[in-house]
Formats: structure tokens, C-alpha cells, sequence
């Protein structure tokens, strides 16, 4: 059993790795007619960062779920590939970030021996994730760039300390209710049949919620924002059950929603160019307008790799990478995307409802809905079914900080997915007569 | 390089991607069927009533229906430290502890405050663990399996 996983996830990987030579090979052939001269140096590197992460998690999570590396390392070669065609220059730090974010894993994987122990450090923890939230407002240490002040920098280092805050929030809010499981689930009925938890009990949550969401305005995110609030009401929800905290969180949402509409006008022009695009197709709408056209153009197959004109989105290689995926390999391309983010999630929310201990739950499931939510809203935002928000397609997109905290992530559902079967009677036979 | 020939390498590379995808999903399924298939050849072979292999929830009502597989040796108790942690003012830091020995599970009582019940009364030191039992702690009450 322990083994077998194991194998599975090495043959998977294996063809992943033909699978992302394959498509960088039909890129350089579609671009230039050549198979790419480092075509051997780039079929090593591959096979032995694929090789790396499985023998970690072999060694120190020998009982995970098999899909899980696979899945992510796909994506993130397919993102590669896509990025190396449209610029080298990107390319080649991607492939850096990769290395760092593979070497993260195993990090993660290693000195996070027991996921419990990440319960006892909660308060530390949501510490950290609001220093995280803030850090880019903090005078000379935050940047602003592309409009939003998501960005700190040190030296000449570049990152995004949210990514890394929603991975430690998450913890957070797991190991705070389960904590307060007991008093969140036991509800006054309210005014009108809406039963509500007393507020003291919320107060921390809310508290911590408030601030990413002040932050968050601040710093113009509203991807983010989005993403924290789903977060913390998903675990909200399934932690106690209760739909009314879904009714509630939905009526909260909008009012904020429209709030954010009638007040700043960096989120009128957001709708604005999400409603009415081609009022200005040369000027603010000319992101999604060019993203728009990439994606018709591509049609059901795609113009093939290599061969079609996806420099013309700005911001291509980050947020407009899936329309840059639909321009050549079509709506069976993008398909494909959204079906590995799909099973990724399943395999997730797997490891939530095989899980017995209450924390491993609730933060599997957060990890599987950051994940999940976070390509969710950014695939919807390219394909004009939700305004624009800038985040990053996880593992997909061009980007240091998305990359890193993704791997982290990952580690932290292998590490869960692990202790899950460990507790299963698979291996020892704990199922003994007792007559 | 011919352009039809670009054209069909693109379907092919599609195609093995969904060969992929088709891989994972079967893999998954088997995977998934194997448990089932083991519960039911389990309860062919063998008596029901023999094997524990779970503790079930029952009481509290918001946590009832949680199971903690049994192993070797587990503690039950207040402290995070313990397989099932029970989190109520009646519950000790240690309370109770189950454990294997010669192929049979035993119920004991760590010298508890409040002391430890399995259906309905209070057990001395070590019991003799037995399918169905209702062992009471605290508020709550686990039904082993």
C-alpha cells in the first residue's frame, strides 16, 4: 500500500515529464521550425526536479496521496512552457523559482514532521500572516506596481508577502475553530430565524478578517480579498454546518461589494471594463479585449503552439496566461487546465473527508479552497464571467512568490494526506476479535 | 517543418494530455474501491461482531458521527497530545487509554477524576473491550465499531 502509491506517483511523473518536453519541443518547432537546442540539459533538469520532490516524499511522506505531485508539477510545466515561448528572459527565472519552490517542498515536507504541531503555534501564526498583509503598506518598504501595492522589496528582491499570508492564515483559522468549535456551532436564533453565534466568540476571526480586508482595499487587491473571505467562510461552513453562515457571509459580500463600487473608482473602472469592454477597446479595455480575441482565436484546437500571437495581452505571462493557453491549444487546452486544477481539488477535498482529527480536516479543506478558488476567480476574470482581479493562476503563472507558497501548500496536504492513511488499518491489522 | 504535420503533433500532444487525465482518474478509482472491497470480504469471513477497528461518535450532537480509528495503543483525554481529544471541563488531562494485547482490546482508566463508563456503568480499572460498547467520558460517548 505504502509502496504503491509511491510507484503510481513515479510512473505519473514520468509522463509528466514527456508531457512538458512534448509541449516545449511543439513550441520551439511551431515558433522557429527547430527542436530547440537544449533540448537534453532541459529533458534532465525536468526529470531530476520530478525525481527530487518524489524521493522526498517518499522518504517523509511515504503514505500520501499519489495524484497530488503530479498534478501540480504538470501545471507548473505547462506554465514553463508557455512562458518560455513567450519570453526567455522570464523563462529562465521561472525555471530558478521552480527550483526554489521544489526545494521548499521538501523543506516543508521535512521539518514539518507532524501537521499538529502547527496547531500549537496558532496565535504566533496569525501574527505573522497580518505582519504578511501589511508589510506592503509600510512606507519605503512596499512597492506599488500595475496599481496595486502588493509588493515589498528587499534589496533588489521583488515579492508578494500575501501569497505567503493566506497559507498561514489558513492555518490559523483552522486551528481557531477548532478551538471554538463547540461555542460557533451552538447559535442564538436571531431577529429573523437566522441563527447567529454570539459575536464574542467571532471577534478574533472578524478581527483578523477586518484587517485583511482594510489591507486589502488599501492595497487595491481585490482578488485577495475575495480569496480570504471565501476562505474563512468555507471553514466557517464546514466546520459547524450551518448554511446560515453562508446566507450571512453572501449578504455581507454583496453589501461590501456594492459598498467598494460606489466608493472607489478604481472599482467602478473594474466593472466598467468587465461590462463594457469594447467602449474603449484601445485603452482600458484593451487587456481583456486582446484576451478576448486570443481565445476566439484559438477556437476548439487551438492555432498550435508556438504559432499564434499571444504577446499582444499585457500581462500574458501572469495573469492572462490562460488566454494565452486557449489562443493555442484551444477550449480542449484550456479544458485541460481546468480539469487538472479540478482533479488537484478533488484529491484535496479527498484528504479533507478521509480525515478523522478536526484540524487536519478543516485545514486540508482550507488548503484545497485557496487553491481551487484562487484559479477559479482568475480563469473567470480572463473569461469575462467575473471582473478582473489580479491573481495568479497557482503553479500556471509567471511569478516567484505564487510559485513558492504554492509548493508550500502542496507539501502541507501531502504531509496531512500522510498522517491520514498512517491512522487507517491498511498496514498493521488493528481490527482484533475481542471474543 | 509542414504545417499539417505541426497540426498533427498538436493533437497528438492534446490526446496524451487527456491520457493523463484519464490515468489519474482511473488510478483514483480503484484506489477508492479498495477499502469497500475490503469491508465487504471482511464481513464474508469473519463474524461481524468480531472486529473493533473504530471509535464512532455519538455524543456531543455537533461532533457526533467523527471516528478515530483504534491502534496499537491510544489515550484519550484533554491533552492535544492524545489520539481523540476530548475537549470538556469533565475530562481528565490523560483520561483513558486503549490498547492491544494478545489480539484482544482493552478499555483502562488512567486514575481519571471524573472516571470513565462503558454502558452506563463505571468500569474499576481495565475493561474488556467489546463490540458496540458505549464508552462514556465526560459528555461525550464513543461506540466502538
Amino acid at each position: 500500500m505504502k509502496s504503491r502509491n509511491r510507484n503510481i506517483e513515479f510512473f505519473l511523473l514520468l509522463f509528466v515529464a514527456v508531457l512538458v518536453v512534448a509541449g516545449y519541443v511543439l513550441a520551439s518547432l511551431g515558433r522557429s521550425s527547430s527542436i530547440p537546442a537544449n533540448i537534453v540539459p532541459f529533458l534532465i533538469g525536468i526529470l531530476l526536479l520530478l525525481l527530487l520532490a518524489h524521493l522526498a516524499v517518499r522518504k517523509f511522506a511515504p503514505r500520501a496521496d499519489f495524484s497530488l505531485l503530479p498534478l501540480a508539477g504538470l501545471l507548473n510545466g505547462i506554465g514553463y512552457f508557455v512562458i518560455a515561448r513567450l519570453d526567455k528572459d522570464l523563462a529562465g527565472l521561472q525555471a530558478t523559482w521552480t527550483l526554489i519552490g521544489v526545494a521548499a517542498f521538501i523543506a516543508t515536507l521535512v521539518f514539518i514532521p507532524q501537521i499538529r504541531r502547527l496547531e500549537q503555534y496558532r496565535y504566533i501564526l496569525m501574527i505573522i500572516g497580518v505582519v504578511f498583509l501589511i508589510m506592503p503598506l509600510i512606507p519605503g518598504f512596499g512597492r506599488e506596481i500595475n496599481g496595486a501595492k502588493i509588493w515589498v522589496s528587499i534589496g533588489s528582491i521583488n515579492f508578494q508577502p500575501g501569497e505567503f499570508a493566506k497559507i498561514v492564515l489558513a492555518i490559523f483559522f483552522s486551528a481557531y475553530i477548532v478551538e471554538k468549535r463547540d461555542v460557533l456551532a451552538t447559535t442564538s436564533v436571531g431577529r429573523f430565524g437566522v441563527a447567529i453565534p454570539e459575536i464574542r466568540h467571532l471577534g478574533p476571526i472578524l478581527l483578523a478578517w477586518g484587517v485583511s480586508l482594510i489591507v486589502m482595499v488599501a492595497e487595491k487587491d481585490l482578488g485577495s480579498s475575495l480569496l480570504f473571505f471565501t476562505l474563512f467562510v468555507a471553514l466557517l461552513w464546514i466546520s459547524t454546518g450551518k448554511a446560515s453562515y453562508l446566507i450571512m457571509s453572501g449578504v455581507l459580500f454583496s453589501g461590501g461589494a456594492l459598498l467598494a463600487w460606489s466608493q472607489f473608482s478604481h472599482v467602478q473602472e473594474r466593472v466598467d471594463i468587465w461590462l463594457k469592454p469594447f467602449d474603449d477597446p484601445t485603452g482600458d479595455g484593451y487587456q481583456i479585449v486582446q484576451s478576448s480575441f486570443a481565445l476566439a482565436e484559438g477556437g476548439f484546437t487551438g492555432t498550435g503552439l508556438g504559432v499564434g500571437t499571444p504577446e499582444n495581452i499585457p500581462a500574458v505571462e501572469t495573469d492572462f496566461i490562460l488566454a494565452a493557453i486557449g489562443e493555442e491549444l484551444g477550449l480542449v487546452g484550456t479544458t485541460a487546465v481546468l480539469t487538472l486544477f479540478l482533479l488537484l481539488v478533488g484529491s484535496g477535498l479527498k484528504i479533507a473527508l478521509t480525515s478523522t482529527r478536526p484540524f487536519e480536516k478543516l485545514l486540508s479543506a482550507g488548503l484545497t479552497t485557496l487553491l481551487g478558488f484562487q484559479a477559479f476567480i482568475i480563469i473567470a476574470g480572463v473569461v469575462r464571467l467575473l471582473p478582473l482581479t489580479g491573481v495568479t493562476l497557482p503553479f500556471v503563472s509567471y511569478g516567484g512568490s505564487s510559485l513558492l507558497a504554492n509548493w508550500v501548500l502542496l507539501a502541507l496536504l501531502l504531509r496531512i494526506s500522510d498522517e491520514v492513511r498512517k491512522g487507517k488499518t491498511d498496514e498493521n491489522p488493528m481490527t482484533m476479535g475481542a471474543g | 517543418m509542414s504545417e499539417q504535420f505541426l497540426e498533427l503533433l498538436k493533437f497528438l500532444f492534446l490526446a496524451l494530455l487527456y491520457a493523463f487525465f484519464v490515468w489519474v482518474v482511473i488510478m483514483s478509482l480503484i484506489q477508492l474501491r479498495k477499502p469497500k472491497k475490503s469491508i465487504r470480504s471482511s464481513k464474508k469471513d469473519k463474524d461481524d461482531k468480531t472486529a473493533i477497528t473504530h471509535l464512532l461518535t455519538i455524543e456531543p450532537q455537533d461532533i457526533q458521527g467523527t471516528e478515530y480509528p483504534l491502534e496499537e495503543e491510544i489515550f484519550v483525554g484533554r491533552d492535544e497530545e492524545c489520539d481523540v481529544i476530548i475537549n470538556d471541563s469533565f475530562t481528565s488531562h490523560r483520561h483513558a487509554r486503549i490498547y492491544l494485547e494478545d489480539n484482544t482490546l482493552f478499555l483502562e482508566d488512567l486514575a481519571s477524576t471524573n472516571g470513565t463508563f462503558v454502558n452506563g456503568e463505571k468500569i474499576e480499572k481495565i475493561h474488556l473491550l467489546e463490540k458496540r460498547d458505549r464508552i462514556q467520558i465526560g459528555n461525550t460517548v464513543l461506540e466502538a465499531k
